[in-house]
C-alpha cells in the first residue's frame, strides 16, 4: 500500500481523471473529471473541478470553478472562484472574487475581495474588508466587517463580537465622493454579545453591549447592558430588557 | 421541573391517544397534562411540543446571545431544534423548550471540565455507534429489567454482544413493556421494527408509533415528527419519540459508567 501518490500537472489545455494525487496544478486551462484527492491543488489559469475537491490546500490564482464540494485546511482564491457545493476549511482567504453558493465552515474567514455566500457561513473569525454577502446566517465568534465597494447584504448576523466600520477614504476626492457613495451593511437582524455598528440598516439588533454609530438605520434595538447611539443615526426603538 | 403545566387550560390533554392524534409539531400551545398525571415513566417522550422564545430561553437560563451562536455551531445543539416561525415583531426563532432546556443544563454543568469539542462528540447522533455492552452490563446498569430481557431472550437467545441499536431496542421494549401499552407477544414486531431500521433514523427527529386496529398491533417508525392521521378504527396506544429516548438511554449508560450502578429513576431528572 506504499504507492506513490503522482503529481498531476496540466500545462496548456487538457483534461485529466480525478482520483488521488500528491500535487495537483493547472498552468493553462484543465478540467478535472471526477472527485480529486490530493494534497495541494494549484490553478494558475483557468480550472474546472467536476466533483468534490479534498485537499490539504488550495490555491487558485486564475479563475476556478468547483462543481461540487470543497474540503481544505487552507483555501485561497486570488483570482476567481466559484464553488457549487459547500466549502469547509480552517483558513479561506479570499482576495479576488468568491461565490460559493452553498454553506460554508471554516475557523479563519478573511476576505478582501468580494465573496457571496449562498447558504450559511460559519466560522471563529470572519474579517471582511470588501462587500460580503450572505443568504442565510452569518455566525462567527468575532465579525469585524470594514465597509468598502459595494453594499454587504447578510440576511442574520449571530455572534460573539461584531463590529462594522466604515472606511475612511484616504485620498481627497474620495472624501469628497464618500457623501455620495456611502457603502452600507443591510441585515434583517444582528444578534450577539458585543455589537459596534457603523452604517448599517438592520431591522432588529439584540445584544448585551450596543453601540450604533454613525449612519445607521436600525429598527429596533434591544440590549442588556450598554446602550449607546450617535447623533447621526437613526433608531426607532431601543428597549432595555 | 420547568414545565408550565397551566400555560393553556384549554388544551389539557385528555387522553393520550386524542391529544397525540391532534398534535402538531410546530404549534405553541399545544402541551399540558393536568399536574397529576405521572410523567416519569414516559420520560418526557409525549410532551415535547411546547416552544420557547430564543428571547425568553436566555432569559430563563442566563446564557447569552454569543454562546448559544457558539454552541450552535458546534452543533452541540442541533440545528432542527432552530424553527422559524413569523410573529408580529417579525421572525423569530424558537426552541422545543423540555428538549433545549435539558441540553443547556446539561452543557452548562459539563462545559467546565469537558472541551466543547469533547462535548459536541457527546451529543452526537453518531457517537452511540461505538458503544458495545454485554449481557451483565444490561443488568447491572439497570438498562433494562430482567423480566424484559427474558422477553428478549426468547426472540435472540444467544447474543452476547450488544450494540447500541440493540440497546435502544431493548431500552423501548423495557419502557413499553412497564408502562403495560404492550404484552410481551407484541415484543417480536416492535424489536423487529427497531433493528432492522432504527440506525437509519438515529440523527433525524424521529418517532415510534405503536397503534393497534381491532386488537392487531403495528409499529411505525416515522423518520420525521410529523402529522399523521388514521382511519377512526386505529387507537393510538403509545408514541416515543426516539431522540428522547436515545438521549435518555446515553445518559443511562454515560452515567452509570461514571458512577456504577444507579437506580434508574435518577434518569428523568
Amino acid at each position: 500500500m506504499t504507492e506513490e501518490k503522482k503529481n498531476l500537472t496540466i500545462s496548456g489545455s487538457g483534461s485529466a481523471p480525478g482520483g488521488c494525487y500528491e500535487d495537483v496544478k493547472i498552468n493553462g486551462s484543465g478540467k478535472i473529471q471526477g472527485d480529486i484527492i490530493c494534497k495541494s491543488i494549484d490553478i494558475n489559469g483557468s480550472g474546472r473541478l467536476s466533483g468534490d475537491a479534498k485537499a490539504s490546500s488550495i490555491v487558485i490564482s486564475g479563475s476556478g470553478v468547483i462543481e461540487r464540494n470543497a474540503i481544505a485546511e487552507s483555501l485561497m482564491v486570488n483570482g476567481s472562484c466559484r464553488i457549487d457545493g459547500n466549502v469547509s476549511g480552517e483558513r479561506i482567504q479570499v482576495n479576488g472574487r468568491g461565490k460559493f453558493n452553498r454553506d460554508v465552515h471554516g475557523e479563519q474567514v478573511r476576505v478582501s475581495g468580494i465573496l457571496t455566500v449562498g447558504g450559511e457561513l460559519e466560522a471563529e473569525d470572519v474579517i471582511a474588508e470588501g462587500p460580503l454577502t450572505v443568504g442565510g446566517l452569518c455566525s462567527a465568534e468575532h465579525i469585524e466587517i470594514t465597509l468598502s465597494g459595494i453594499t454587504s447584504r447578510i440576511k442574520e448576523i449571530g455572534c460573539g463580537t461584531l463590529s462594522v466600520r466604515r472606511r475612511f477614504p484616504s485620498n481627497f476626492i474620495g472624501q469628497i465622493f464618500t457623501g455620495l457613495t456611502r457603502k452600507k451593511l443591510i441585515v434583517e437582524s444582528i444578534e450577539g454579545d458585543e455589537i459596534f455598528l457603523e452604517d448599517t440598516e438592520a431591522k432588529v439588533v439584540r445584544g448585551n453591549r450596543v453601540t450604533i454609530g454613525a449612519g445607521c438605520s436600525i429598527g429596533k434595538v434591544t440590549y442588556k447592558t450598554d446602550y449607546k447611539k450617535d447623533e447621526k443615526a437613526i433608531v426607532q426603538s431601543a428597549i432595555k430588557e | 421541573m420547568p414545565f408550565n403545566y397551566n400555560k393553556n387550560p384549554r388544551e389539557l390533554g385528555p387522553t393520550i391517544e386524542g391529544r397525540d392524534r391532534k398534535k402538531t409539531i410546530y404549534s405553541v400551545t399545544v402541551l399540558c397534562y393536568i399536574g397529576g398525571i405521572q410523567r416519569k415513566d414516559k420520560g418526557g417522550s409525549l410532551v415535547e411540543d411546547e416552544l420557547i422564545a430564543k428571547k425568553d430561553l436566555l432569559e430563563i437560563t442566563g446564557i447569552s446571545y454569543g454562546q448559544l451562536y457558539r454552541w450552535k455551531r458546534k452543533q452541540l445543539i442541533p440545528e432542527s431544534w432552530f424553527i422559524r416561525k413569523s410573529t408580529f415583531t417579525g421572525q423569530e426563532t424558537f426552541f422545543p423548550k423540555e428538549k433545549m432546556l435539558k441540553r443547556i443544563q446539561a452543557i452548562s454543568e459539563m462545559k467546565d471540565t469537558l472541551s466543547l469539542d469533547e462535548l459536541a462528540e457527546r451529543f452526537s447522533p453518531q457517537s452511540v455507534n461505538k458503544i458495545v455492552l454485554a449481557e451483565h452490563d444490561l443488568l447491572d446498569r439497570n438498562i433494562v429489567s430482567s423480566m424484559t430481557l427474558h422477553v428478549y431472550r426468547k426472540i435472540e437467545p444467544d447474543q452476547q454482544r450488544f450494540q447500541f441499536e440493540d440497546l435502544l431496542a431493548l431500552f423501548i421494549l423495557d419502557r413499553m413493556l412497564k408502562n403495560g401499552s404492550m404484552n410481551s407477544d407484541e415484543a417480536k414486531d416492535l424489536l423487529g421494527a427497531l433493528k432492522a431500521h432504527s440506525h437509519k433514523v438515529y440523527d433525524k427527529n424521529s418517532c415510534l408509533y405503536f397503534v393497534r386496529k381491532m386488537g392487531v398491533p403495528a409499529f411505525l417508525l416515522l423518520a420525521e415528527n410529523v402529522d399523521i392521521y388514521f382511519d377512526n378504527g386505529i387507537k393510538v396506544i403509545d408514541k416515543m419519540l426516539l431522540s428522547s429516548c436515545i438521549e435518555a438511554l446515553k445518559v443511562l449508560i454515560d452515567r452509570n459508567q461514571a458512577e456504577g450502578p444507579l437506580d434508574r429513576s435518577d434518569q428523568n431528572e
